[in-house]
């Protein structure tokens, strides 16, 4: 077994008076990539808010390298835990360049506010997202996936060894998720950073992810590696959709073939 | 890199980082702010020679108009630049921290609030303990209003948009209040108060400005000190929740700094609308990556717009001065209703 990240200890989430998750634990591992799936509205979502602290939990506490975030002072949470929620909206009119600076905040104060240390890490976060030459543009003249690169650029300027993301890849066109997935193996891989995110697409989960874990019925149903968890049992009960499961020819990972109508070419 | 300025000391105890093309912007601005003094200064009923004026600044000789130009003119122009600063600066953080560009102390009702406040004790007060304590009663007035309107936020069926609807809801709650009241009390007294109401600079006394001027700029530069929780507010709940901002504190704090200036404001002056919904549409066009820059811009525009105002009211309709009021209003609504029509995607 390898070494704990986060370990998430009888959480109990609930908006009101409807429970979404109730008395969940679970342990993500250091430096990998952990990819959270289940149905729509099964609180997946709702779990990295509370991992990064953005919802206080009803019961149960978040451990981060073992110390409790809810115990921590925000902007230290902020130096070592980054999460991008899903479609972030910027300013009018500001440009990829101040969006990326805004990473910094933790770390400025009052007078010390573009130190020589501030601008490596922006450069790094711009270069390593391919962003320098549009860091002049308007955010909303961008692309897609360039806007997405540039919010991922921000938590990189955060310079945190781990990174959260609430579907970074919806609304995206299929060249620009690889794109972005691509862009998160590499920070994983070559950074060393842990990355925790939820993914619709299950083939594309099963491809980068590392670890899966699948919530239903406000809890973890199942977790491991894509190549053992995924099975038309497991499947059918996390979204309950009959399918076959086949395999990736050139990656060996597993692919989930859904049952149900459509047109049969003989 | 050729489009900015990076300060920085030799420890790194002080470092920014400035846009060139925003601070040229904005030093334009603040010389455009110097012209319109200027003009407000020179020309009036009868012209005051700009070496007159440059005398009596400066002190170097007595000059003929003294008074026109120091118990008139200047302490006209110097509330005006007040007035219209404090409206803008406060209708930059109203509709920052409800992210509606529709809301503005006086659309949601603050301006009201405030008014009921300096009413109450014009009519029953002010006899009592002095007309020098109208401002107090404003900004208190000012506070409660922020306060009710941000306890309504605190619903989660309140979005951002309904309180801008609560707001016009309770402005017209106050206004009529204010009519309640002056229909209600002695004549002489309720005069007083629609005179105030009104929103004219003509007679503002030296201690008015002196004491409003200097508020004014302890306010600003304790606002300027966490200008950068304003900027990061922008982004969103989630992004400055995870990157360390307390919500909850810096909405209060930054709606208490917004009805002080409000309440400054309408302690000069009342009936000056718009304001604050019209200066931050124009000066985020101007500054737009630099958030000091921003309030400066936004302060310096606004003031500019009121003393325009002013001088038209005061030039225009000889021998009658016309409130400036009346102009700010007279652009302000129709571009309120543009706005309306505009943004009809995201009410």
């Amino acid at each position: 077994m390898c070494e704990i990240k986060i370990n998430v200890k009888d959480i109990t989430l609930s908006y009101g008076d409807s429970t979404v998750i109730d008395s969940l634990n679970l342990a993500i591992p250091k430096g990998k990539i952990t990819v959270f799936i289940g149905r729509n509205g099964c609180g997946k979502s709702t779990l990295l808010h509370a991992i990064a602290r953005l919802l206080k939990p009803q019961t149960g506490s978040v451990f981060l390298d073992d110390r409790n975030i809810l115990k921590m002072k925000s902007k230290e949470v902020a130096k070592k835990l980054a999460i991008l929620p899903q479609s972030p909206i910027a300013p009018e009119g500001v440009t990829v360049e101040q969006l990326v600076k805004q990473g910094r905040y933790p770390y400025q104060s009052t007078f010390k506010q573009w130190t020589m240390e501030y601008e490596t890490a922006l450069n790094h976060a711009l270069t390593v997202t391919n962003m320098t030459e549009l860091k002049d543009r308007n955010v909303y003249e961008l692309s897609g996936g360039q806007r997405q690169r540039a919010w991922i650029a921000l938590n990189l300027a955060q310079n945190t060894d781990t990174i959260l993301l609430d579907e970074p890849t919806t609304y995206l066109d299929l060249t620009h998720q690889i794109e972005i997935l691509d862009l998160l193996y590499d920070l994983n891989r070559e950074e060393n950073r842990t990355i925790v995110m939820v993914l619709h697409d299950i083939n594309l989960a099963c491809r980068y992810a590392d670890h899966l874990v699948a919530i239903k019925n406000q809890k973890v149903y199942c977790q491991g590696a894509p190549e053992k968890m995924i099975t038309r049992e497991n499947i059918e009960h996390i979204y309950g959709l009959k399918c076959r499961i086949g395999v990736d020819s050139q990656f060996g990972t597993p692919i989930c073939f859904p049952d149900g109508k459509g047109r049969k070419i003989n | 890199m050729a489009n900015r300025w990076i300060i920085r000391s030799e420890n790194e105890k002080l470092s920014f980082f400035m846009i060139k093309k925003e601070v040229y912007k904005t030093i334009a601005v603040l010389v455009s702010l110097l012209l319109v003094v200027l003009l407000g200064l020179i020309v009036g009923i009868d012209m005051i020679p700009i070496h007159d004026v440059i005398n009596y600044l400066f002190n170097l000789a007595p000059i003929e108009n003294d008074f026109a130009l120091g118990e008139l003119r200047l302490p006209r122009v110097l509330s005006g630049m007040v007035v219209g600063a404090s409206l803008a600066v406060a209708g930059l953080i109203v509709q920052g921290i409800i992210r509606n560009p529709l809301a503005s102390p006086d659309v949601i009702g603050v301006t009201s609030g405030a008014s009921v406040a300096a009413v109450l004790f014009l009519t029953y007060l002010s006899d009592s303990m002095g007309v020098q304590w109208t401002p107090v009663f404003a900004v208190i007035g000012a506070i409660i209003t922020f306060f009710i309107i941000y306890l309504f936020s605190l619903h989660p069926s309140i979005t951002a948009n309904r309180i801008v609807l609560i707001g016009i809801g309770l402005a017209s709650l106050a206004n009529a209040l204010i009519m309640y009241i002056l229909v209600m009390s002695a004549s002489f007294s309720s005069e007083r108060a629609y005179l105030w109401l009104i929103g004219s600079l003509y007679g503002v006394s030296w201690l008015e400005t002196i004491s409003s001027f200097v508020s004014f700029i302890v306010l600003f530069i304790i606002i300027m000190w966490s200008k950068r929780k304003f900027e990061l507010y922008s982004y969103g709940d989630a992004v400055a929740m995870q990157l360390g901002l307390n919500l909850k504190r810096f909405r209060i704090l930054f709606l208490f700094f917004s009805s002080l200036l409000c309440g400054l404001s309408v302690a000069v002056a009342v009936g000056i609308g718009f304001i604050g919904l019209l200066t931050p549409h124009i000066s985020r066009r101007i500054v737009r990556n630099h958030t000091s820059l921003l309030f400066i811009t936004t302060a310096g525009i606004g003031a500019i717009l009121v003393l325009l105002a002013d001088w038209i009211a005061r030039i225009a309709f000889q021998p009658l001065d016309i409130p400036a009021g009346v102009f700010t209003s007279g652009i302000g609504a129709p571009f309120f209703i543009y706005l309306l029509i505009k943004k009809r995607n995201s009410l």
